[in-house]
């Protein structure tokens, strides 16, 4: 079985993956909870401003993690950002490159040079967070603090991201250098310096399906381990914000309180 | 393993809030609090009153903070109790959410924390609330003989589909 081959098969697979370990890990907890307040809250108690203000601070700015400190709050700004801009251009790049008819944007190398730039600084960004979260773990290990560490998460995630600059780095290794390749940052820089080396390469294809098999893991891996935080944490603190849920939670702590007898309701 | 849990005898309950203290200093829970005195106001006008219901976690059978957990850091050993490993939480607050009681806690690190049943404490000994209680409201043990000590005064073990592990003579 060709490397290619061994690609479509996983692809799907991990995207499958991910909806399960979401159905699995976080819809159906989201029905227990549910479940146990027994009620919904309906749409036009939502409360937009206090809704808007928690996910300025808890997702935007992360002020909760900010309140534990400086460095983990930077560590977990460059992942956590790093990680959604390189998303939102690898997305752009696929629909703008292989789906969309793009050609005004494309025209002259400029478009395709910021969807370069783009990609290179979240890509980086994500490099110095994750190798601030692995300096870390090792320096918290044993302590109370390495309860905030994700060692293999972090791991993961940084194969991915190595995997995709290692790939890249060979691909420019192999064209020759045009007006405005600085732009491309650490890829091209990459390409630079492995200009040249002829058994390396050649490995571009191989080091771009690895890439491209790890990414899609790691998004699998995002529904069947603590990365879950990404969607759940959010959620959880957003629910926090609304005023009609707060109550309905008030309420249902009371009744909870006052149940005289196990099986009632 | 028998289960564990609590008895409380809410008529014996003065709202001194000792249990709270000896939970906060045996546990060294810092700003949240395990175990609350909640005030429960009854009766109606003229024939007012408040009763005090000192409240722990009440490790339920079927625990819906362990149910609601995506990422399975809230377990129920052998014996009942209901516990969180912090290394394994991401702070998403669902159990909170999902808990009929208001019971896990969030402090300033974002991960939750809730009573352990005084984990470290051997089990023979009572638990720190249990033991600095002056009127005897608190009581921890076995399900069984909790049931069979509520029985004779009138008793009733907390209701609800959790099925928490206490029992409230009221």
């Amino acid at each position: 079985m060709t490397l290619m081959a061994l690609f479509w098969i996983l692809i799907p697979l991990f995207i499958g993956a991910l909806f399960i370990g979401l159905y699995r890990n976080l819809f159906s907890k989201l029905a227990v909870i549910f479940g146990a307040s027994g009620r919904f809250i309906p749409l036009g108690a939502v409360d937009a401003a206090a809704l808007a203000q928690a996910y300025a601070d808890e997702v935007v700015v992360q002020r909760r993690i900010r309140l534990r400190g400086r460095l983990p709050w930077t560590r977990h700004m460059l992942i956590s950002w790093g990680f959604s801009v390189l998303f939102v251009f690898d997305i752009l790049t696929a629909l703008l490159t292989k789906y969309l008819p793009s050609e005004p944007f494309m025209t002259g190398n400029a478009g395709w040079l910021f969807l370069k730039f783009g990609l290179n600084v979240s890509g980086m960004v994500l490099l110095v967070g994750l190798l601030i979260a692995l300096v870390r773990g090792a320096m918290t290990a044993g302590t109370d603090e390495a309860k905030f560490n994700d060692t293999p998460g972090t791991i993961f995630l940084l194969l991915v991201v190595l995997t995709g600059f290692i790939a890249q780095g060979l691909h420019f290794a192999n064209v020759p250098a045009q007006p405005g390749f600085g732009w491309i940052l650490l890829g091209y820089w990459m390409g630079e310096a492995l200009r040249g080396w002829a058994p390396y390469t050649g490995s571009y294809s191989f080091f771009w399906m690895t890439h491209a098999v790890l990414a899609s893991g790691f998004l699998a891996y995002l529904g069947w381990s603590r990365m879950i935080h990404v969607f759940a944490a959010p959620l959880g603190r957003i629910f926090y914000s609304q005023p009609a849920i707060r109550e309905a939670k008030v309420r249902t702590v009371m009744e909870g309180l006052l149940k005289p007898r196990v099986g009632s309701r | 393993m028998a289960s564990r849990g609590w008895l409380f005898d809410i008529g014996k309950c003065t709202g001194c809030y000792a249990c709270e203290v000896a939970c906060a200093t045996w546990n060294a829970t810092g700003a949240v609090s395990w175990r609350q005195i909640v005030k429960i106001e009854t009766g109606v006008y003229p024939n007012v009153g408040t009763r005090n219901l000192s409240m722990p976690c009440l490790h339920c059978d079927h625990a819906p903070c362990l149910q609601s957990c995506p990422v399975g850091a809230i377990t129920k050993r052998t014996d009942g109790v209901v516990l969180v490993d912090q290394a394994t939480c991401v702070g998403c607050m669902f159990c909170f959410w999902a808990c009929p009681f208001g019971v896990p806690q969030f402090g300033a690190e974002g991960k939750m924390s809730k009573c352990t049943f005084c984990a470290d404490r051997p089990a023979e000994l009572p638990r720190a609330c249990e033991e600095v209680c002056p009127t005897k409201a608190i009581i921890s043990g076995e399900m069984a003989d909790l049931e069979r000590l509520a029985a004779k005064s009138g008793g009733e073990r907390v209701g609800g589909p959790a099925a928490p592990a206490m029992f409230v003579i009221r």
